[in-house]
């Protein structure tokens, strides 16, 4: 399955899973012609019919064994999914890990974490660098323009 | 006269300089960081216009679009990657001019190249934005609806591969656009129960999710650079390369400007077609390649010229005309200031401190662009995986800003994975942007457009402006389908003879 299809099925699911939220969405005396259901249901089939497009695009690539996203001489490089995720994973434990440690300590351990996993080994030097850091951006954010971050609730 | 007098008692009693310089400053190194492009620069900063007001905010926004297309040009000259991607063009005689020991000289016609482009580009703003969003004051809410399907048209046809994905990503981003309370009945859409989405989504989430986290995934266990750059000393022309490099600075404004106006144009399309036409019309057209001052010149008074002229479509009618121009609407949509007519008559102050700021940030850019190349060199060398770290940070305390609330980085993080299965499948990210920031335009101004016919949809066939608009939308996906057909028999025909 090339990229093409798979995508085209994503959206053709997206598109029938966006109607049959618009099924649930009350209606209002106060609503006019179109109502709160109009537009959305429009744009339901609009998608479902891209999606449909796109899966026959990607199956007539494929018969002709070419490639549904081109590559190009200069195509930028992209990580593997599996990389992204995990990158990802890590993002999230900050807004895990914020509200229980604080603004500070939760951004140093996710600057370490994130070097690290980019390939840094651990080294009093990156431990350095993500608390310099850290303490930067408390300046910067809290210092300097007054906004709140998250505040520890263990400390 | 007038207006001379209040753009100078504005640079004496607003915070326009400290904020065109801290943008310069912040565009300038966000530009210089390879895989940091112009528009993520700016949405890395969104988040923190919310704490500013509108003029500095706008100011800020714009200063770094200046900053940023000339940071771009420093990695790109320096060690053959362009920080950004209207910089690309630069590459190839600005690397070859470092090769040859001239690396000073490359990055002052580059510097001198941009003010040049900045300056045109910002006249062009001023003098053809105000005449252009009074055609605007003709317009019916039927026409600001077929104004938002051409705009959204526009952008997927014009996307670099697909006009059926970029239509599927604009079909998205209107979806996106309308979770949240119903505007005229009240009635919760695709909240699922969830308070955090009941005011709807902030196109400045999707923008900093897509531009920036996605981009942060891609990257995500890529080597650094090869390259060490090592730090030189900007070299401003003399006269007479000044002189040789009239010619190509002149194409390079005119097609900016161009490049500026048509939505979804871009600064790498204008870099790389002004230094195809300066060879072309070059006294010395045997030079390019070869470390040309004119091959550096052109591109970069093109993306330069273009960072301005994006704005124009943008202020007068809403429609931004580059990614760039797309995050500088997000900055205007947070303090509540839309684009168009209205804002010339209502909020003139913010108009007037952008041009202002505009023009204090380029003539700022002849110092500060050579002060701050040291910097800017020490940050392209930092390990990669500290820059990642640190950019990662910055979206995590400034997405914070917003509203407090830690949903908000986990949207954003969400909206990033999708971003990156986006350019996994090919999928562009500037239609969906525009789907999220036009979709209430063009579904308010849809229903308003029935509730005056009584739910006869021929009135939009009554309003000339609005039947305009439309044809035009036609003609573009037409025009655009038509091209990737031809492209995809070249391609046919080309793999049958090899």
């Amino acid at each position: 399955m090339n990229k093409d299809v798979l995508g085209g099925v994503i959206l053709l699911i997206a598109a029938g899973a966006y109607y049959w939220v618009t099924l649930q969405i009350p209606d209002s005396s106060l609503a006019d012609e179109v109502g709160a259901q109009g537009l959305p249901r429009i744009l339901a089939f609009v998608l479902a019919a891209l999606a449909l497009l796109i899966i026959v695009r990607g199956l007539v690539l494929a018969r002709q064994h070419r490639p549904a996203v081109p590559v190009d001489a200069d195509e930028e490089e992209t990580a593997s999914p599996r990389r992204a995720i995990g990158f990802l994973v890590i993002a999230a434990g900050y807004v895990i890990v914020a509200p229980l440690i604080g603004f500070g300590p939760a951004l140093a351990l996710l600057i370490a974490a994130v070097a690290m996993y980019e390939g840094m080994r651990p080294s009093w030097r990156m431990g350095a660098v993500a608390v310099c850091g850290a303490v930067a951006f408390w300046l910067l954010f809290v210092g300097l323009l007054g906004v709140e971050q998250p505040a520890s609730r263990l400390f | 006269m007038e207006d001379l007098a209040r753009a100078l008692t504005m640079l004496a009693t607003t915070p326009v300089i400290p904020a065109a310089l801290a943008g310069l400053v912040w565009g300038i190194i966000g530009g210089a960081l390879p895989g940091i492009s112009a528009s993520i620069t700016m949405a890395l900063i969104l988040p923190l216009t919310f704490t500013l007001d509108p003029v500095s905010a706008v100011v800020l926004l714009a200063a770094t679009y200046i900053g940023a297309e000339y940071g771009g040009s420093i990695p790109a000259i320096l060690i053959r990657t362009p920080g950004t991607n209207s910089a690309a063009a630069t590459v190839i005689d600005g690397y070859e001019m470092k090769r040859q020991g001239r690396a000073g000289e490359a990055l002052g016609i580059s510097l001198w190249s941009g003010i040049v482009g900045s300056l045109f580009g910002l006249t062009m703003l001023i003098l053809m934005t105000e005449p252009l969003s009074r055609i605007a004051l003709a317009f019916t809410p039927m026409s600001y609806c077929a104004l938002g399907v051409l705009g959204l048209s526009i952008i997927a046809s014009l996307s670099d591969r697909s006009l059926l994905k970029g239509l599927a990503a604009a079909t998205v981003g209107m979806m996106v656009a309308t979770i949240g309370t119903d505007p005229i009945s009240g009635v919760g859409r695709f909240t699922f129960g969830l308070p955090e989405l009941l005011a709807g989504v902030k196109p400045i989430l999707v923008m900093i999710g897509l531009f920036a986290v996605s981009e942060l995934l891609r990257q995500s266990g890529m080597r650094g650079l090869d390259a060490t750059a090592e730090v030189v000393r900007v070299r401003l022309p003399s006269f007479p390369t000044m002189r040789k490099i009239g010619k190509a600075q002149g194409i390079g404004c005119v097609v900016g400007t161009v490049e500026g106006l048509m939505p979804g144009g871009g600064g790498s399309i204008a870099s790389f077609f002004s230094y195809n036409e300066a060879k072309r019309w070059s006294r010395y057209p045997e030079e390019f390649g070869k470390g040309s001052v004119e091959g550096v010149a052109a591109p970069e008074t093109a993306n330069n010229t273009v960072a301005s002229a994006a704005l124009i479509p943008l202020l007068s009618f809403g429609i931004p005309g580059s990614n760039s121009a797309a995050v500088l609407l997000g900055g205007l949509l947070i303090h509540g200031l839309l684009p168009g007519p209205r804002l010339f008559e209502q909020n003139g102050d913010v108009i007037l401190g952008l041009y202002v700021g505009s023009f204090v940030a380029i003539m700022a850019q002849l110092v500060v662009g050579i002060l701050i190349l040291p910097v800017c060199m020490w940050l392209v060398n930092r390990p990669r995986p500290y820059l990642a770290g640190f950019i990662l940070a910055f979206v995590v305390s400034g997405i914070f800003t917003i509203n407090s609330s830690l949903w908000d980085i986990g949207f954003v993080l969400s909206v990033g994975f999708v971003g990156y299965l986006m350019r996994f499948a090919g999928f562009p990210f500037l239609p969906a942007v525009l789907g999220v920031v036009l979709g209430p335009l063009v579904e308010s101004n849809y229903r308003r457009s029935l509730l005056l016919s009584g739910g006869d949809h021929g009135i939009f066939l009554e309003d000339t402006i609005a039947i305009g608009f439309l044809i035009t939308a036609v003609v573009f996906v037409v025009w655009s389908l038509a091209r990737e057909i031809r492209d995809a028999r070249t391609e046919k025909r080309k793999e049958a003879t090899t």
